[in-house]
């Protein structure tokens, strides 16, 4: 039998086509239909207006993608043996774009696209996590939208602004900004401790054994009863091999093949459209069926995202649930809770290093618009993982610009019996209930997925 | 209109930055939001409506939003296997009010820069000026990219108490789209008295001269309205790039476009004689306070 | 215009001619009130001192090239017609009224000192700077003229055209001044046209 659904609540939709044997998912594939075209768009472009496009390709990751975009374009001068000094204060203000824009998304992603479902699965659905009117569904919102705040005040707004730029940042903030911009992370904090964990953060940061969960209250409390009650630590396994492709904002950059943290080589991140859509309808194949592309680390599938994060950051609390629950769903969602905790304590030290008297932004020497030929990549941590963009130069022109998102890796299509990320952790399950919360475990983002 | 007005929320070519930009809003005003509307339909926040039990069901709906740029070309796009222009043509005619959100929405906005696909269009394309929505209001743009989320709800608020709202030639709500990016913008005497910004990253100087700062000829209270109550783009010391209008993304927008060393563009209404001269006796003036540093950290 | 205004203008008119003949410095203001016969203390109605009237002089002195360029500004010509056009009108100029020209190169130029309060920069000369703007703006923008730095565009027109007209006021110029005005025109085109 084969089943078609549709799957919203993912920043766009995708279609999950499921082969069913003995009332057990046979073989699975996730069609992703939409199709913008940023790469195209870019091309011919000047390299600076890439900071204008492509925090647009994600409204909800965008700033990863600026990160990502004045990354290379700096790439881009040292390939073209230009130097370049990007001041520490810089650097801070940078991260701390992002992991704001990271811990906004995580609470989002909790409350607005998983939990609704496991609390729909669940045999005791709580009203407090109710779409649109349950307390906790309302609280999230409003913490997101306060923390966002904080990012305003260097940045200007959020979604879309584009305040980085090579050489540094374009905003200049005050003493007092940035106290504000701490008031908003503390704000975070309370939030954390009051709403999710139940426990201060400091307490909730020195948890380190699976036994530790019972210490939990607050939602996650909830979530875990309705997790185990669905056996949600059972389900959602995929490969267990990981990856972090940036340092960036703490991180260890590193990949786990099998259990130890090693180096990767970036020449073999190779990426290929063997299932994508071709642009030219008229030469379409039949086993292309989306416009996702794939990529691979040295031939092989390898899981991005927070999961990924704790595993090579050696995040002791998550690393021992993964050793008791694997990659399950559990196990993913934990990731994604316990770094938001992670991130506003990182913040916390970046905004204690932070020296406003230094530079903002000291100008490149030269505009890239006058370099004649270069190139260059930019690697960063997005919110669901490794993000890597490259672009060649060509007579002060973009020539190329191709982006991997973190949701090429772990959603981006195989076929069986090598399935991508997402498609293996779906083989076995036993409903449409169970597939969809799996699939949403990865926090998908369609628009990501293939921009 | 009904004492709760319902409120479908579709998004076609988007990059789902209008959603966001409406969940960023001040939590009080979108708890009143939800309180005050219903919001029957939104693609990534309600949970038990699908968009096929939108499209299947006879209801008619108060305001219909949409999120995106539309294209009836399937092999770009599909939502519940139908192009998005076919959706709008459906909903439009249950809807008493259609509401383009974002420039995307509005008139193709980023997307429309992808050449590959030759039908990238705003919702006014699709279903006319005058659109067919129930209550013959003229379709409204909300242009930005993304939108401020209060011009979100203001519009929603405006036409729930009034039943129609003024547009300008763009179908945008004059009282949202008559100011200027620039009005209100903390770095205005520096624009006065001709002061451009010396680089990046200063909190000292206009951004019009060399960043390419569009403040001056862009339609938005964004310095009026300010971002979650918080800042705008230009207070921080990013340039606005002139996203609430039709000509947005343009060519080179993180600079200032000049003929041998002249703007080739001056602000709205003023003739670039009258500007010229201006600026030529306003920069004669060297005014101590405006060329030095705001703030002094070695005092 | 008031009688004042009128009186005002006939007095500049007078003393570029008299600054011309006999030397900015070696013009008292009793000269001018005796040319204008008018007594010294009725002059000082109208000018407060030499340096006011200097000022004052440079103003009227570019507001009439500046009234020329804004014409050729307004055609309905090509940027390089409008070249031959303000170049050939310039030359006219200064074989008519040389002493306008001649107060721009030899005291305005010369004697900042008597204009470094309230004639700094373009302060004085704004019109006219403005219409060249004008000119050059138009001009790479219709992409006839090639992008570069103002100054540099600037100094070459104002020089060509100030540098031959020093040239015809020193009376070496084996030719009528209008029969050069084409060649200057051609260079100072060829300096800013476009270039693929």
């Amino acid at each position: 039998m084969k089943t078609v659904d549709i799957i919203e609540r993912i920043e766009g939709e995708a279609k999950l086509n499921l082969h069913w044997k003995n009332n057990r998912v046979n073989d699975a594939y996730i069609e992703f239909l939409n199709f913008r075209g940023f790469e195209y768009m870019l091309e011919g472009k000047a390299p600076l207006d890439a900071l204008v496009y492509t925090p647009r390709m994600c409204g909800i990751c965008g700033q990863a993608h600026l990160l990502a975009t004045v990354n290379a374009l700096e790439d881009c001068y040292k390939n073209a043996n230009i130097e370049l000094h990007v001041t520490a204060k810089a650097k801070i203000l940078r991260e701390l774009g992002l992991i704001i824009e990271i811990v906004q998304s995580h609470i989002k992603w909790f409350y607005f696209f998983i939990m609704p479902d496991i609390n729909a699965a669940s045999m005791t659905p709580r009203k407090e996590f109710e779409p649109l009117k349950g307390q906790q569904w309302l609280k999230a919102q409003r913490a997101s939208s306060e923390i966002t705040k904080a990012l305003a005040l260097f940045a200007g707004q959020w979604p879309h602004t584009s305040y980085m730029v090579p050489g540094g940042v374009m905003c200049d903030p005050t003493h007092m900004d940035m106290i504000l911009v701490e008031n908003y992370i503390d704000q975070t904090i309370a939030y954390f401790e009051k709403e999710l964990v139940g426990m201060e953060m400091q307490n909730y940061l020195t948890l380190s054994q699976t036994d530790d969960l019972k210490l939990l209250k607050g939602d996650i409390k909830s979530f875990l009863k309705m997790s185990f009650e669905q056996s949600l630590e059972k389900i959602g396994q995929s490969y267990n091999r990981f990856f972090v492709i940036s340092d960036a904002c703490g991180f260890h950059k590193g990949k786990i093949r099998l259990k130890n943290v090693s180096k990767f080589e970036m020449n073999k991140i190779k990426e290929h459209d063997d299932f994508t859509f071709e642009l030219n309808s008229k030469i379409q194949k039949k086993e292309k069926y989306g416009w996702a592309k794939t990529v691979k680390y040295d031939n092989l599938f390898y899981e991005t995202g927070p999961l990924a994060r704790a595993m090579t950051q050696n995040r002791r609390f998550i690393k021992q649930l993964h050793k008791t629950y694997d990659d399950s769903v559990l196990t993913r969602v934990m990731a994604r809770v316990d770094e938001i905790a992670y991130l506003l304590q990182t913040a916390k030290t970046m905004l204690h290093t932070l020296d406003i008297s230094e530079e903002s932004y000291i100008a490149p020497k030269t505009a890239l618009k006058e370099i004649n030929s270069t190139f260059g990549t930019g690697f960063i941590e997005a919110t669901r993982g490794a993000l890597k963009h490259e672009l060649i130069i060509h007579e002060g022109k973009i020539k190329s610009y191709d982006v991997v998102t973190p949701t090429v890796w772990n959603l981006g299509p195989g076929e069986k019996p090598d399935y991508g990320v997402a498609q293996k952790a779906l083989i076995g399950l036993n409903s449409l209930q169970e597939a969809t919360i799996v699939l949403r475990s990865f926090d998908v983002c369609s628009v990501c997925t293939t921009h | 209109m009904r004492n709760k007005p319902k409120v479908v929320w579709i998004q076609a070519l988007t990059c789902n930055g209008n959603t966001q930009s409406l969940l960023s809003s001040n939590a009080s005003r979108f708890e009143q939001f939800l309180n005050q509307f219903e919001l029957v339909y939104h693609p990534s926040l309600t949970h038990h409506t699908t968009l096929n039990d939108v499209l299947q069901s006879n209801a008619s709906y108060d305001f219909l939003l949409i999120e995106g740029a539309l294209t009836s070309n399937t092999q770009f796009l599909t939502l519940s296997d139908q192009s998005s222009t076919a959706i709008v043509e459906k909903l439009i005619k249950r809807s008493h009010y259609v509401i383009a959100v974002g420039s995307c929405a509005s008139y193709g906005g980023v997307h429309a820069k992808f050449e590959h696909n030759d039908d990238v269009v705003g919702v006014q394309s699709v279903v006319g000026k005058k659109s067919a929505c129930k209550s013959g209001h003229d379709t409204i743009n909300l242009t930005g990219c993304p939108v401020h989320p209060e011009w979100i709800l203001q519009t929603l608020y405006t036409l729930k108490a009034k039943g129609n709202i003024a547009l300008d030639d763009e179908q945008r709500p004059i009282e949202l789209y008559s100011h200027l990016a620039h009005h209100g913008c903390t770095r205005n005497e520096y624009f006065e008295w001709k002061v451009e910004s010396k680089s990046f990253g200063l909190k000292e100087g206009c951004l019009f001269y060399e960043q390419g700062c569009r403040g001056p000829m862009t339609h938005s209270s964004c310095n009026k309205i300010l971002w979650n109550d918080t800042s705008s783009k230009t207070r921080v010391g990013m340039p606005c790039i002139g996203c609430t209008e039709t000509d947005f993304p343009r060519e080179n927008m993180l600079e200032t476009k000049k003929n041998i060393g002249i703007p080739a563009e001056v602000p709205l209404g003023i003739s670039k004689r009258a500007y010229l001269s201006l600026t030529g006796i306003a920069k004669t003036f060297k005014i101590e306070r405006l060329i030095g540093k705001l703030i002094d950290e070695n005092r | 215009m008031s009688a004042k205004e009128t009186k005002k203008i006939s007095i500049i008119e007078k003393s570029l001619k008299l600054f011309s003949k006999k030397g900015f410095y070696n013009t008292t203001i009793p000269d001018i009130a005796k040319a204008m016969k008018m007594s010294v203390g009725n002059m000082y109605n109208y000018f407060p001192s030499k340096e006011e009237l200097a000022k004052c002089a440079i103003k009227y002195s570019t507001n009439v090239l500046a009234q020329d360029l804004r014409e050729v500004n307004n055609m309905d010509i090509s940027s390089k017609e409008k070249i031959y056009e303000f170049t050939r009108k310039y030359f006219k100029r200064v074989k008519k009224t040389p002493e306008i020209i001649e107060y721009f190169l030899r005291v305005y130029l010369s004697n900042r000192e008597v204009f470094n309060q309230g004639c700094e920069g373009f302060l004085c000369v704004g019109e006219f700077v403005t219409e060249v703007m004008i000119l050059l703006d138009e001009g790479a923008a219709k992409k006839e003229f090639r992008d570069q730095d103002f100054f540099a565009a600037f100094g070459m027109f104002m020089g060509s055209l100030g540098g031959f007209a020093f040239l015809s006021g020193e009376k070496v110029l084996e030719k009528d001044l209008l029969d050069y005005s084409d060649l200057i025109a051609e260079n100072i085109y060829r300096a800013l046209k476009y270039e693929e």
